[in-house]
């Protein structure tokens, strides 16, 4: 009888973790890596993200794995904007979807730093990091991240310089800082 | 469970005792019985039984049985009881039975049995014995440096090599016989003022707690006496190794080998003396103690590197680096199964792979770890059925793997390494985790003759010894100078500068 | 043979408390002590570890005077049958199951946020808690053994974290200049005391230590110092690094700083994940550690045979409490209020009431 309840429980417990059930795991291949984000406005004044993937055959429509995502490009038409600012970084502190230590840059125009980047030869996202980090080792300065600015967000302490990117001649390069102010974009650039 | 009931002792009528001894080996053609006439006027019958390859040819004068008899055939009636007595034949090893059935099983032993017709008891006279394979190198245990000798299958030679390595009047020698049927002679082999006598009556306890037909190998006494039974982790140390096994005996460890088996236990044992080889006292420590990392690096490769592999890819794609991530997405395209079961098949495949290498003779052994490792694996990568990665992890786990010096406690690592396949597929490192905290607990649970298997890494309040300086890392020879905690409190010096 | 008998070292003693108290205090209480105080709550945290050392003094002298363990003392002092004596164990075990219930919640969001996201919160706490009950069933020895091989490759990872993550701390959250509010200050001290009523244990230890209570509490006082430097020097890095109005809007910021954390150089891009290992042992060892207590005080309060019976009841309970945590949000609360006005002064005034009652009785 005991040997019996044994079996019974044995069984019931494996029953309920069949319920519970693991295995959420999704292969790698079925994984598209973003390696740039641009934010910007639609046409109807909505937010939209356009995405920049490591390699041609990813698409929107596959799992999205943001651990690898580079650079978050903000138009400067979206940070006129203050409470579609907040209201994207209070989105993205929340659902957590972009790592804390990617980089943010602005752009007048996302569609043409994204368009010069398809004639580059990796994809623009690690190529702007690359320049970025660049920059940090010979400057010495440390450039803003999400991370950065959902802090700043909450503490409102400090003034940061979030680099402004333009394509010229077929190169991205930094032209200018955009302040981000105690929490708030100012519209101040630095030139 | 005895094997005779009854016994009927050996009487002065040598016919009773030639028509007992042809009922208990009736239908025994290997059994060869000659009757002779021995005594100064021919006239004492005798009876001499034995089997038919364990004894040389009688008539040569040079054996013992043969000499016996030549003295034997100098003796009258009177003296004759006398000489036996007192074994006047000068024979070294001579046994008296006062039963029959004792005398048979004696005979069983590979000797010769003699009754002689007025004489009440049974004579066993030593030969050569059962054939056997003599010395040899062990096949699993290389060393570069040492010693190249391995144990025979014979209890009574391998006892001999630890006596030549360890000539000390305190090394003692304790005989059993276990199996019913089979009544194989086993011994015990320790130094008698280094052992601890509570671990030598456990042993003993535990040889006596069944009774079984036969024992025909070391492996059916280690897994009877086991303690977990159900645990993959060996409880007793093996070794074909005789300066293994006398260096274990000096350490105060007892080992035990059993008639026809070249493979002798050591007990009790512990994780890290798995994971120590024979050449690493004979190396410097500098080498000794980079096998010795490496060992331990192998180790735990060999248990989780597939599993991790499966964790990092399909879980945390953040901790790789992102052109390698691209390279091993590159990779996977085009495979047809998921990652979890690539793994396990090619693992699988392995396995195969490494089991008929060793049931194939010879160089058909060596070649299938050609053919199987290259092309079959470059087949199977060519036609997408499983990604280059795999097979580089896969075999990567195979070489940790081997480097373990012990095959059974390899063997652990190569069951749980799909144990852990299994977690890391199912919750990521969450469950790698898990994998690692129940390992760990049930290492802390297990013991070997009540010696906890991750000694010496805990307890050090018992731990009065050197284990540590002989661990992950071997300290310089000559600051070993304490014994493991296998030997006793008050003998734990063994190394002194004069 | 060897020494085989439920009997642990002092330096087992030292670890156990150490990855005791190290896990939950780091996680939890950076976030709550910044929001109002900023960088001056380190002042609550020294207030906190200044309550715990006395409370490990008062615990001392009462283990002194009793002699031996609580337990034995309880029988010897009250007998069996005593139904007071038998309530307050029923109680402290109560407490120590429910304080495993809400680490085993803890855990479980813990894990589930940081490793893996999309799985079932039931399935993470179901695997937990039954690997919880497998690390008890072997009794201290077999518990401290495990984190006597883990305590390095814990503290190893742990301090090279901190050290890394120097170099990405911004003075300017050190707002020196703000006004700290002392009133706050006290409350948040005595919220830092709440991880250290595990100490409370020290008075059931003496059963499976050698009989010298003061290298017993010298090695839980060293635990102690060395979890509230640890603590200390977390809660520095994380305000910091994140500031102190974000500290206190984060729900782990450890697991969060994590992800800053950028090894620079190394093959590897972020550890995070492997990272995480450091509070899973933690929080395990926490955990467990109040099953292991629970089960003792419950079957001296019941006094009734099946040993192993009991633990399935405790593990099931600790499941039921954790799965009630998440999702049932006013219990949170709830538990939260209990141990800070009811549970941990009660830790605080038993061992005086039971010393009492003793002496009384004798």
């Amino acid at each position: 009888m005991k040997k019996l309840i044994r079996i019974c429980s044995l069984l019931l417990l494996l029953a309920g973790c069949g319920g519970l059930c693991g295995c959420k795991a999704v292969e790698l291949e079925d994984r598209s890596f973003p390696m740039m984000v641009a934010v910007e406005l639609s046409d109807m004044k909505q937010t939209q993200f356009r995405y920049v993937f490591a390699n041609e055959w990813s698409d929107i429509n596959s799992y999205l794995d943001y651990n690898h995502l580079k650079v978050v490009l903000i138009e400067e038409e979206f940070l006129e904007d203050e409470k579609k600012y907040q209201d994207f970084l209070t989105e993205i502190q929340k659902e957590e979807t972009f790592p804390r230590n990617t980089y943010v840059c602005v752009t007048p125009d996302a569609d043409e730093i994204c368009d010069t980047g398809e004639a580059l030869a990796i994809d623009v996202g690690t190529y702007i990091e690359n320049m970025l980090q660049t920059k940090e080792r010979l400057e010495k300065n440390h450039l803003p991240t999400i991370g950065d600015l959902l802090d700043d967000k909450e503490n409102q302490m400090r003034i940061w310089k979030l680099p402004v990117l333009s394509a010229k001649d077929g190169q991205i390069e930094i032209t200018d800082y955009y302040q981000i102010a105690y929490g708030s974009p100012s519209a101040l650039r630095e030139s | 469970m005895a094997e005779y009931m009854q016994k009927t002792k050996v009487s002065n009528n040598i016919d009773k005792n030639i028509a007992r001894f042809g009922e208990i080996f009736s239908e025994c053609s290997d059994i060869k019985m000659q009757e002779m006439c021995i005594g100064s006027h021919g006239n004492i019958k005798c009876h001499l039984s034995y089997i038919e390859v364990a004894i040389s040819n009688t008539t040569l004068r040079d054996t013992a049985i043969g000499k016996a008899l030549a003295f034997l055939e100098k003796q009258n009636v009177v003296e004759m009881k006398k000489q036996l007595d007192g074994n006047g034949m000068g024979i070294a090893d001579i046994t008296w039975y006062e039963f029959v059935e004792d005398a048979a099983l004696g005979l069983l032993t590979g000797d010769a049995i003699l009754f002689v017709d007025g004489y009440d008891k049974a004579i066993k006279i030593a030969d050569e014995g059962y054939p056997g394979m003599g010395i040899q190198e062990p096949d699993s245990e290389k060393v570069v440096r040492g010693s190249k000798e391995g144990f025979a299958d014979s209890v009574k030679i391998n006892t001999s090599l630890l006596r030549k390595r360890i000539r000390s009047t305190k090394l003692c020698v304790k005989e059993k016989k276990l199996g019913v049927r089979s009544h194989t002679l086993v011994n015990l082999v320790y130094m008698k003022d280094l052992v601890r006598r509570p671990l030598l009556e456990e042993i003993e306890r535990r040889l006596e707690q069944y009774e079984i037909d036969g024992v025909l190998d070391s492996g059916i006494i280690e897994q009877l006496s086991e303690e977990k039974w159900y645990s993959p982790f060996p409880q007793f140390a093996t070794t074909q190794r005789p300066d293994k096994a006398a260096t274990a005996i000096l350490e105060g460890r007892i080992v035990l080998f059993s008639d026809n088996s070249p493979t002798a236990l050591i007990l009790p044992t512990d994780f890290n003396s798995f994971l120590q080889t024979s050449d690493d006292y004979y190396n410097r420590f500098e080498i000794a103690s980079f096998a010795r990392i490496l060992r331990y690096i192998a180790v735990f490769f060999a248990m989780t590197l597939p599993g991790l592999y499966i964790a990092v890819t399909n879980f945390h794609t953040q901790i790789l680096p992102t052109t390698l991530l691209l390279a091993f997405q590159e990779a996977r395209f085009g495979v047809a199964f998921p990652a979890a079961l690539e793994v396990i098949l090619m693992e699988i495949a392995f396995e195969m792979l490494r089991e008929a290498g060793v049931r194939l003779p010879g160089t058909m052994g060596n070649t299938i770890g050609i053919v199987g490792g290259l092309i079959i694996g470059q087949a199977a990568v060519d036609a997408n059925l499983v990604s280059p990665i795999i097979v580089i992890v896969v075999a990567f786990t195979a070489l940790c793997s081997f480097a373990i010096p012990s095959e059974e406690f390899a063997f652990a690592f190569r069951l749980l390494k799909f144990f852990f396949i299994a977690l890391c597929a199912w919750e990521g490192y969450f469950g790698f985790l898990i994998g690692i905290m129940m390992v760990l607990i049930h290492l802390s649970k297990l013991k070997s003759f009540g010696l906890n298997y991750l000694t010496p890494f805990v307890g050090p309040e018992q731990y009065k010894g050197d284990g540590k300086k002989d661990a992950i890392v071997r300290f310089p020879l000559r600051l070993l100078k304490k014994r493991p905690i296998y030997a006793r409190e008050e003998e734990k010096i063994k190394l002194k500068k004069r | 043979m060897f020494l085989d008998n439920q009997r642990i070292s002092f330096r087992q003693v030292y670890r156990l408390y150490l990855f005791s108290l190290v896990g939950i205090s780091t996680l939890v209480i950076p976030g709550k002590i910044a929001e109002k105080n900023g960088v001056y709550g380190v002042i609550s945290i020294l207030l906190g570890g200044a309550l715990a050392f006395l409370y490990l003094f008062y615990l001392k002298r009462v283990a002194k005077n009793m002699e031996t363990d609580l337990i034995t003392y309880l029988d010897r002092r009250e007998g069996g049958g005593n139904l007071l004596k038998r309530g307050a164990l029923f109680y402290l075990a109560g407490s120590a199951v429910m304080t495993a219930g809400y680490v085993a919640f803890v855990f479980s969001k813990l894990v589930q946020k940081s490793l893996t996201a999309e799985e079932n919160y039931l399935l993470i706490l179901a695997l937990i808690v039954l690997v919880g009950g497998y690390a008890v069933v072997g009794g201290i020895e077999s518990r401290a053994r495990v984190y006597e091989v883990m305590f390095w490759f814990v503290l190893i990872p742990m301090f090279l974290l901190l050290l890394i993550s120097l170099k990405g701390i911004n003075f300017i959250y050190f707002d020196f200049h703000r006004a700290p509010d002392y009133g706050k200050m006290l409350q948040d001290g005595y919220l830092c005391f709440l991880p250290f009523q595990t100490l409370f244990f020290a008075l059931l230890l003496p059963k499976y230590v050698k009989k010298d209570y003061n290298r017993l509490f010298f090695s839980i006082g060293l635990a102690l110092f060395c979890g509230v430097g640890i603590l200390i020097a977390f809660f520095l890095i994380l305000v910091g690094t994140f500031g102190a109005e974000a500290l206190s809007k984060m729900e782990f910021p450890a697991v969060t700083f994590l992800n800053n954390v950028q090894f620079t150089g190394g093959f590897f891009k972020r550890l995070d994940a492997i990272m995480m290992g450091i509070w899973f042992f933690t929080l395990f060892a926490l955990m467990n550690m109040n099953i292991h207590y629970g089960g003792i005080l419950l079957k001296e309060s019941v006094k009734k045979g099946g040993g192993k019976r009991y633990l399935l009841g405790i593990l099931a309970v600790v499941y039921l409490l954790a799965a009630g945590l998440s999702y049932v949000e006013p219990m949170q609360e709830f538990f939260f209020n209990f141990f800070l006005f009811f549970g941990v002064p009660m830790y605080v005034l038993l061992p005086g009431i039971f010393l009492a009652m003793g002496r009384k009785r004798a």
